[in-house]
Formats: structure tokens, C-alpha cells, sequence
């Protein structure tokens, strides 16, 4: 709870009023993109909660929005609102990667 | 703005995204590529892990064999090799993987002169072999090539068994065999001693016995004479009783030369010496079709079917005229000859029973019993079998095999 607030604290005073534009890459129901989904979800919540908006992006649908993005392949996550954007390749079960990415990672190590 | 030449920052940010790019399929956490055309799904996880599962299992089956199976290079290195081949000298499969098989097994530093396995690699075959160890096992290697998907031979997987126990098994039923036979002849040839031993004693029996009917004749009293005629009845029951045991212990150490003979000449003598007695019972006689030529010994073949027309006449029904035919028919490899008659027959218990030796189901009925064993006997001795059909009171079919070629 402690730690939550100083990183809220930090975010704050760095980038006020953010919002986290991500968009998801998956292909269907596979299973490395069905766990990204989740991850991304629950990092999101526990971190962003209230700033971040996802936008999921099926490949087997939609594959030209992959293209125009340049993302040859899923799972893959855009952090569209970053400049430049970032991507996080995999199943992001590494949350403490995601957070890096997302410019949230603590200062504690 | 990134259609002029690349900053340094951005080749920086590319090559970062390649490596993450890397590192994920690295990781097996990618499901699809996506390409200009279409998105091809990737499931490198499903098939690595189908892969290991049937390795898993094959590794399981194999481990549970008592055979030692070994996969080796063609350099004779152990590839691979189950729990029994390594059990074998008392190490876990993964310890011989790289080693030499005559190494492993037979304590050399050369490939060994005898291999099933270099065999396999000339005849580019399968090969099997048997094998003695220095401690005195006996093995069955079986070697297999194994070839990649150009015929080229990559390796050679055996197969080996212990076999050991089943080959003293095998030694210890022909030593067993060759005993019996042995045995058997003894028998036989003790038999023979014993009724000709018996003969000369018998002969002089027979012979005072007579001395003292014809010279003392007068002096005995009505209960001696009687008593004479009582010994003399049964010094010849004993004759008989030993020539028919002697004639049965000879089937076996005297099998005639084997020629080729006409049966169908053989029957008609029989008939020809039987005619008067046949024709005093008023029976009939018939050959139903042709009889085959046979090769055999002539005489006791000749002994064969006397005996079993003789049964017919002794066994005859009073209530009809008795009937009897003689016939054969070609089977697979045999001629199956019978000689059929309408006399009294015989129940299904005797069946089996009739054919051993002084079995005399009638005790009414004339000789001693050792006309069938005799038959039985003789047939065998030509590789043939014998065996009767017969209802009680309906006649009797006895049958007997001859072989169609003689034998090698």
C-alpha cells in the first residue's frame, strides 16, 4: 500500500493526468495470447488503475492493422501515448519487464 | 520523417525490437507471425511437448522389456539404451551413451571379431546371431538398420535376449528324448530275451509232457490224464502268449526293407488264404475302388490287414451275414485305408483300450489279444496312425494311415 502511493506519488509528479493508450496484438484464443490478455489486464489494474485504455487487436481478423503498426508477431502490446511508442513481445508474465516498458518501474533495486 | 536515412537512435530502437523480438520466440511465448498476405499461427509448444510425450512413452514401453535394446551409431557408440541393457552391467541407461558397445559389454578396446551389428552394416540387413558369454549365457542378438530419410544407414538398433534357460531347456528335453528312446529299445530287446528265454524251458515242457501222455498213458488214473491235458492246454496257451509277445518286441529292430508294394495284390491274397473259412461263414467279401501302391515293408503290412480281417471274422454278428469291405481314400500326404464290417462291434469305452497289448475284450473269442497292438504298432512304425469307429452291435470301421511318399 506504502509502495503503491510513493509510485503513484512519483507518476504524478512527472507526467500529471496521464493517460496509458496500449494497444494488444493477439491472435484469437491461442494460448500465449489469451495469457497476455490477462496479464496485461491485471498489471494494468494493480498499476494504472483508472489512467489506461486497451484496444485489442486480433491478428486473425485484422491483420493489416499489425502491419501498419509494424507488428510481425503476437502477443504483442503498443504503448501507442508513449513517444515513441514502445512494444512488449510475449505473454508479459513478466510484470516487472511490462513495467519498465510503461516507464513504472520502481526505484527500489 | 524515418523515409530519410535512419537516424542512430532509431537503428538503436530497431535493433532493441529485434532482440525482444528474438528473446519472446526464445521464451515460446509467440502464437502467430504475421505476414503481408496472412497470419500463420505457431505452436511450438504444442508440438515440442507431443514430441517429448511420445518420446516419453516410447522410452516407457521400451524400459519395460526384458530385452536389452540398444541404438548405436555406426561407429558402434551407444546412442541410445533401455533400462534392461543397462541393468545389464549396472549402470542407468544415460552412462552408456557415448561409450563403445564392446566396451561396455565385453571389456575390449576394439570392435569385436563376431558382431551381429558389423554384419548389419555389411549386409545392410537384418541379422541375428547367438552369442556364449565368458560366464557361460547364451544370448540372441538381433541387429536392425536404421536408416534417415535417404536409405543412408545411420545406426544400428539390437535387440538382445538372455536364452540362457530356454536353451538347456531344449538340451535337456532332446537328452530326455534320447533316453526314452534308449529305454524303449532296452524294453524291447529285454523282451525279446525274456520270450526267447521262455521258449526253451517251455519246449521241454511240452515235450515231457507229451513223453508221458504217449509212454505212461495207461498207468495214470482218469484225474491224472485230465490233469496232463490241463498242462498241455496250457503249455500251448504260453506258446502262443510268448511268440505273439516275441512278434511284438521284433516290430521294432526288425522293420523289413520297404519297397513298393501293390495292395490291392496284398488283399487279394489274403482273400484267396481266407477264402475257405470266409466262405464257411458265408461271408462277403469286398474291395470298394482301387488300392493304392504303398511303400512298405511287405510283410507286415500283409500282417496289418490279416489281423484286421481276422478281427472281422472272429467278431462277426450271429443275427445277419457278415459283410466285409476294404477300401481306401487319398488324403493330404496319406492314404487312409479301413476295413469295415457288420459284426457285433464295440463300445466307445474300448475305443482306446483296444489297441494296447493282451487287452481281450471277448474272453470267449479266440487268440491272445495282440492283434491290434500288433497293427498299431506296425503302422506307427511306417509313420502312419491307427484308430476304429465303431457303434456297439452295428459293426466296427477300423482305420489306419499310410504316408504317400516314403519317408527321407
Amino acid at each position: 500500500m506504502k509502495q503503491a502511493n510513493r509510485k503513484m506519488n512519483r507518476e504524478d509528479a512527472e507526467a500529471p493526468s496521464e493517460t496509458y493508450m496500449l494497444r494488444l496484438f493477439v491472435a484469437g484464443e491461442e494460448s500465449n495470447s489469451k495469457q497476455a490478455r490477462e496479464n496485461l489486464m491485471k498489471i494494468c489494474e494493480a498499476h494504472l488503475k483508472g489512467k489506461y485504455k486497451i484496444e485489442i487487436v486480433d491478428v486473425l481478423n485484422n491483420f493489416e492493422a499489425a502491419l501498419e503498426s509494424n507488428i510481425l508477431l503476437t502477443p504483442a502490446v503498443v504503448v501507442v501515448s508513449a513517444s515513441p511508442p514502445v512494444t512488449i513481445f510475449g505473454n508479459l508474465s513478466d510484470t516487472e519487464k511490462v513495467l519498465t516498458a510503461l516507464g513504472l518501474a520502481g526505484g527500489e533495486s | 520523417m524515418s523515409s530519410k536515412k535512419p537516424t542512430y537512435q532509431e537503428l538503436k530502437a530497431k535493433l532493441a525490437e529485434a532482440e525482444k523480438t528474438i528473446a519472446a520466440l526464445r521464451r515460446e511465448e509467440v502464437d502467430a507471425v504475421v505476414g503481408n498476405q496472412h497470419v500463420a499461427l505457431l505452436r511450438l509448444r504444442e508440438a515440442e511437448e507431443a514430441l517429448i510425450k511420445s518420446e516419453h512413452e516410447k522410452t516407457v514401453i521400451l524400459d519395460t522389456m526384458s530385452e536389452h535394446v540398444v541404438y548405436r551409431d555406426t561407429k558402434m557408440r551407444v546412442l541410445w539404451a533401455n533400462k534392461a541393457a543397462g541393468e545389464s552391467v549396472g549402470l542407468a541407461p544415460e552412462q552408456l551413451v557415448g561409450r563403445h558397445c564392446y566396451e561396455i559389454w565385453h571389456q575390449r578396446s576394439k570392435a569385436c571379431v563376431v558382431c551381429p551389428a558389423k554384419e548389419t552394416l555389411k549386409t545392410s540387413q537384418e541379422e541375428e546371431m547367438e552369442i556364449t558369454t565368458p560366464d557361460g549365457r547364451i544370448w540372441r542378438i538381433r541387429t536392425y538398420p536404421i536408416r534417415d530419410a535417404n536409405g543412408e544407414i545411420v545406426g544400428i538398433a539390437n535387440v538382445t535376449l538372455e536364452i540362457t534357460e530356454r536353451k538347456r531347456d531344449e538340451q535337456e528335453r532332446e537328452q530326455l528324448l534320447a533316453d526314452l528312446e534308449l529305454k524303449n529299445r532296452e524294453l524291447e530287446s529285454f523282451t525279446y530275451t525274456v520270450s526267447h528265454d521262455l521258449k526253451g524251458p517251455l519246449v521241454s515242457l511240452s515235450g515231457f509232457s507229451s513223453a508221458l501222455q504217449k509212454e505212461l498213458h495207461d498207468q495214470l488214473s482218469e484225474q491224472g490224464r485230465h490233469y496232463l491235458e490241463r498242462i498241455q492246454a496250457n503249455v500251448g496257451y504260453m506258446d502262443t502268449l510268448i511268440t505273439d509277445l516275441l512278434e511284438l518286441s521284433r516290430i521294432g529292430q526288425v522293420v523289413g526293407p520297404r519297397e513298393e508294394i501293390d495292395t490291392a495284390v496284398l488283399v487279394r491274397d489274403i482273400q484267396e488264404e481266407l477264402a475257405v473259412k470266409l466262405e464257411q461263414v458265408g461271408a462277403e467279401f469286398v474291395v470298394k475302388g482301387p488300392l493304392p501302391a504303398v511303400h512298405a515293408d511287405r510283410e507286415r503290412i500283409r500282417q496289418v490287414f490279416a489281423n484286421l480281417i481276422d478281427n472281422s471274422l472272429k467278431f462277426r454278428s450271429e443275427d445277419r451275414p457278415l459283410r466285409i469291405e476294404v477300401g481306401c481314400q487319398k488324403q493330404e500326404g496319406f492314404y487312409r485305408f479301413h476295413v469295415t464290417d457288420n459284426g457285433i462291434g464295440i463300445t466307445h469305452q474300448y475305443h482306446e483300450k483296444m489297441f494296447a497289448p493282451f487287452q481281450q475284450l471277448d474272453p470267449k473269442a479266440e487268440g491272445m489279444g495282440i492283434g491290434l497292438a500288433l497293427v498299431k504298432k506296425i503302422v506307427e512304425h511306417h509313420g502312419g496312425r491307427t484308430w476304429v469307429e465303431s457303434k456297439e452291435a452295428q459293426g466296427a470301421s477300423f482305420y489306419f494311415t499310410l504316408p504317400t511318399e516314403p519317408p527321407r
